[in-house]
C-alpha cells in the first residue's frame, strides 16, 4: 500500500513546469467554456450532456421524484437525467465504492446525518458561495433549519430539497367512537396527561389506543429523549445513552405495553399499525402520508405532543450533493447545480411525498396549505436533526434492538441502555 | 450399481493407486480437454464471483478497511479479537447455533420421509413429488413475506382462526422462543423439497434386489427401513446434511426479512451480523473478519461430519 503511495508521489514530482502548465491551461479553458456552455445549455439548450443521479428515494416519494425529473428533463431536451433509486443502505454502499473509483454520480441526494463519512473520506465537493449566487440560491428563501443542515463542519456540502419530521397520526373514526372528536376535528393529547388519556379511552377490547412500533426504528425515542433534555453523543461524538434522562423516555414505551396495555405487541410497520384501524395514534414520519391517503384512509396528521420537558420535535432533510469527480467537468457541474435549482424551484409537487417544502415561499402557496402535512410547519423552531457524528450509523442499527427489548420487557431500561451504549463506545470510528 | 459419490469421495474404495496411472491416450487427452472446456464457463465464474471476492475478503478483515477509504492499513489480527470479544457476534454466533441445532434434524427427517414415501408407487405420485419441490424454486423474500404474512399476530390469518378457537398465543415477533419456530417453520417449508429431491436420487440408487431378499427372509417395512435404506443412503445422508449445515449456518433472508433479528437480538444470525457491520454501519474489515469466523466455525462442523458420518458403504 506505501509502496503504491510512494510511486504516485514520485509520478506527481515527474509532472514538469510546462506540462503542469499545459494541464492547468487547458483546465482553465475547458472551465471557462464550460460555464459558458452551461449558461447557453441551460437557458437555451447547448451541448448534450447526461447527469447520473442517485438517490434512495424507494418509497412512494420514489415515484414523485420520477416525476419531476420527467418534467425536468421535457424541459431540458439537452439534458438527459439518468436517475438510480436504491435502499439507503446499497445508496451508501455504492456511493462509498463509486466515489473513491470515478464512477460516482453527478448529483445525488442524501440526509443531511449521513455526511461524516463522506467528508472523511473526500467524496463530496463544496457548494461555493458563487454556486449559490449563480443560481440565486439564498438563505433567505430557505427554511432556517434546512439551510443549516446542509452545513458540516463550516463548510457547505449541500443544498436542501425539504424537511421531514415526526408527527402524529389520528385514525378519525376511532376518535369519533372514543367521543374525542370537537367540531369536526380530533382533540389531539398535547401533554403526557392529555395522550396517556386519550390512549385510555380508544384502548377497547381488540382495538389500541396506541400503535407504538415494537422495532425498526429510534426516532420517536430520540425525539423524546430530546424533549427529556437528554442526547444521542456528548460533543465529542461519544454515545451518551447510559443516562436517567434515556432511561426515562426509554421506560416509557415499555409502560404503554406492560403497565397500561394501551398498546399490542408484534406491531413491525407503521403501515400495518394503521392502515388496519386498530390503532388510535401512531407516531412516525410524515412520508407515511401517501401511503395512507392511498389507502383512502380517514384519518388527521397532528403535530407529535410534548411528553417530557420540553418540545423538540424530531426532523430531518433531504439534500443535494455534488459528489467529487476524478475528471471534474465543469459543464456537468453547472448543470448538476442547474437541475438542483430547478427541481429545488418545483419542490411543491415534492409534497405530495408527505414532505414540507424547504423554500419558505412554497410551504405558504395554497398548494403545501391543501396537504395534511401543512400545520407541521408550525414545529419550525422546534424540529432537530439527528446529529452528524461518524457513529451516528451505528447508533442507528443498533439502539432499535435495545429499544425492542426494553418495550417486551425483556430488559430493563437501565441495562438494555447501558450495552447499547458500551457497543456503540466500543465502535472503532 | 453405483452409489453416488460424496464431494469427491468415492464409496467405493480406490481400485488402483494414483501414482500408477497409465498416461493417457490422444484421445483421452482430447476427452480431457473437452470436459475442461465445458467446465470452464463455471469455474471462471466461481472463481470470479465466489474465491477472489472471498480471498479479498480474506485481505480486508487484516486491515482497517471502512467503505469509502482509499488506502487501507495492515492492522493484523485486530478486527478478529474485536468480532470475537463483541457482545453482539458473540449473541449472532450462539442464535445461528440454535438454529442449525432446530433446523437441521427435521430438514433432515421430514425430506427423508417425503422421499421414503414418494419413491413407491402411488397416486399423484409424480405431482406430490413436483409439489413439495416447488416452494424451493421461490426467493428467500417471497417465503418469507408470505410467512410473515400469513403468522402475522395482528392481522394474519394463523392468529385470527386460533383466536377464534380460544387460543392467545403470544405474538410470535415478541417471543424469542416463537420467533425461532416461525423462521425454522418458514425454512422448512421452503427447502424440504429440495432435500427431498437428494434423497429420492439416493433412493433410486438402492439395488432392488436388496429389498427382494428381505422380504423373502420376512422382513417387514420397518426392518427394511432400518437394515436396508439408512445404511445403503449413507452417502446420500453425508452430503445432505454437511450440505445442510452449510446452508442453516448462513441463515440470512428468512430472519432478515420476518424478524429482523428480534424480538430485541434473540434471532440475529451472524451473517445479519456481518451485513449490519460491514454494510449498514459501512465497517467492512470488521463485518469481514466475522464472516471469516464464520467460515471457520463451518469448516469444523463440516470436517466433524467427514468424520463421523463418513466410511464404506458397500452392497
Amino acid at each position: 500500500m506505501d509502496k503504491g503511495g510512494n510511486e504516485m508521489a514520485g509520478k506527481r514530482r515527474e509532472v514538469t513546469r510546462r506540462r503542469f502548465l499545459q494541464i492547468s491551461g487547458a483546465t482553465t479553458a475547458a472551465v471557462a467554456g464550460g460555464l459558458w456552455r452551461t449558461e447557453r445549455s441551460v437557458a437555451a439548450g447547448g451541448a448534450n450532456l447526461t447527469l447520473a443521479f442517485w438517490n434512495g428515494l424507494t418509497g412512494p416519494d420514489g415515484r414523485v421524484m420520477e416525476g419531476l425529473v420527467n418534467d425536468f428533463t421535457s424541459e431540458h431536451k439537452n439534458i438527459k437525467i439518468e436517475q438510480q433509486q436504491m435502499i439507503w443502505t446499497d445508496f451508501h454502499t455504492k456511493m462509498l465504492t463509486a466515489v473513491p473509483a470515478g464512477q460516482g454520480p453527478d448529483v445525488a441526494i442524501m440526509h443531511t446525518y449521513e455526511v461524516p463519512r463522506y467528508v472523511e473520506v473526500g467524496a463530496l465537493t463544496e457548494f461555493t458561495d458563487a454556486d449559490l449566487t449563480a443560481l440565486d440560491l439564498q438563505q433567505k428563501d430557505f427554511n432556517p433549519k434546512a439551510w443549516e443542515g446542509g452545513i458540516y463542519r463550516d463548510r457547505r456540502y449541500s443544498v436542501p430539497l425539504d424537511i421531514h419530521c415526526m408527527c402524529m397520526y389520528i385514525n378519525n373514526p376511532m376518535f369519533k367512537a372514543a367521543g374525542l372528536w370537537d367540531g369536526g376535528k380530533p382533540r389531539v393529547p398535547r401533554t403526557m396527561e392529555e395522550y396517556l388519556a386519550t390512549a385510555k379511552a380508544l384502548t377497547k377490547g381488540d382495538q389500541f389506543g396506541v400503535g407504538w412500533l415494537q422495532r425498526g426504528v429510534a426516532w420517536p425515542f430520540q425525539m423524546f429523549l430530546w424533549q427529556n433534555g437528554g442526547d444521542l453523543f456528548n460533543a465529542g461524538g461519544e454515545p451518551t445513552l447510559d443516562t436517567p434522562e434515556a432511561a426515562e423516555v426509554a421506560q416509557f414505551p415499555q409502560d404503554l405495553n406492560k403497565k397500561y396495555h394501551y398498546t399490542a405487541e408484534g406491531i413491525t410497520s407503521t403501515a400495518d399499525a394503521f392502515r388496519t384501524g386498530k390503532f388510535g395514534m401512531v407516531m412516525h414520519g410524515d412520508w407515511n402520508i401517501p401511503a395512507f391517503v392511498a389507502a383512502k384512509m380517514d384519518f388527521t396528521v397532528a403535530r407529535v405532543p410534548v411528553l417530557f420537558k420540553k418540545r423538540v420535535v424530531w426532523a430531518g432533510s433531504h439534500q443535494f450533493y455534488l459528489p467529487a469527480q476524478r475528471r471534474p467537468d465543469e459543464a456537468k457541474r453547472q448543470a448538476a447545480i442547474g437541475f438542483i435549482k430547478w427541481i429545488s424551484d418545483h419542490s411543491l409537487a415534492w409534497t405530495q411525498g408527505g414532505h414540507i417544502p424547504a423554500r419558505t415561499a412554497l410551504a405558504k402557496t395554497p398548494g403545501f396549505q391543501a396537504r395534511k402535512q401543512a400545520m407541521l410547519v408550525d414545529d419550525t423552531s422546534f424540529w432537530r436533526f439527528m446529529p452528524a457524528v461518524p457513529k451516528i450509523l451505528v447508533e442507528e442499527s443498533t439502539l432499535p434492538v435495545a429499544l425492542e427489548k426494553i418495550f417486551l420487557g425483556t430488559a430493563t431500561a437501565k441495562d438494555a441502555l447501558e450495552a447499547v451504549n458500551a457497543e456503540i463506545k466500543r465502535a472503532r470510528l | 450399481m453405483r452409489a453416488p459419490s460424496v464431494a469427491g469421495r468415492s464409496a467405493y474404495p480406490a481400485s488402483r493407486p494414483s501414482a500408477a496411472r497409465p498416461a493417457l491416450s490422444v484421445e483421452q487427452r482430447r476427452d480431457a480437454w473437452a470436459a475442461y472446456l465445458m467446465l470452464a464457463p463455471y469455474v471462471v465464474a466461481f472463481f470470479v464471483f465466489m474465491v477472489a471476492p472471498s480471498v479479498y475478503g480474506l485481505y480486508l478483515s487484516f486491515t482497517d478497511y471502512r467503505l469509502g477509504a482509499v488506502r487501507v492499513h495492515w492492522i493484523g489480527w485486530e478486527n478478529f479479537s474485536y468480532v470475537l470479544t463483541d457482545p453482539q457476534f458473540q449473541t449472532s454466533a450462539k442464535n445461528t447455533v440454535i438454529f442449525v441445532l432446530e433446523s437441521t434434524p427435521v430438514l433432515i427427517a421430514l425430506p427423508l420421509l417425503l422421499a421414503v414415501a414418494l419413491n413407491r408407487g402411488m397416486p399423484l405420485r409424480d405431482f406430490l413429488r413436483g409439489a413439495f419441490f416447488l416452494p424451493f424454486t421461490l426467493s428467500v423474500s417471497v417465503v418469507s413475506i408470505c410467512w410473515w404474512w400469513l403468522l402475522d399476530a395482528n392481522f394474519g390469518p394463523v392468529y385470527f382462526y386460533l383466536k377464534q378457537w380460544g387460543f392467545h398465543p403470544p405474538a410470535w415477533v415478541a417471543n424469542a422462543g416463537l420467533a425461532m419456530a416461525a423462521v425454522v417453520l418458514a425454512t422448512v417449508w421452503w427447502t424440504s423439497g429440495y432435500n427431498m429431491v437428494l434423497f429420492l436420487a439416493g433412493l433410486q440408487g438402492i439395488p432392488l434386489h436388496l429389498y427382494e431378499a428381505a422380504r423373502m427372509d420376512g422382513a417387514g417395512g420397518w426392518r427394511q427401513f432400518w437394515a436396508i435404506t439408512l445404511p445403503l443412503l449413507r452417502p446420500t445422508m453425508l452430503f445432505v446434511v454437511v450440505i445442510q449445515v452449510i446452508a442453516s449456518f448462513q441463515i440470512f433472508g428468512q430472519v432478515y426479512v420476518m424478524t429482523g433479528g428480534g424480538p430485541g437480538d434473540s434471532t440475529r444470525t451472524v451473517i445479519q451480523h456481518v451485513y449490519e457491520t460491514a454494510f449498514v454501519q459501512q465497517r467492512m474489515a470488521e463485518g469481514s473478519a466475522a464472516a471469516w469466523i464464520l467460515f471457520v466455525i463451518i469448516l469444523i462442523f463440516s470436517l466433524a461430519q467427514f468424520k463421523f458420518l463418513s466410511g464404506h458403504t458397500e452392497y
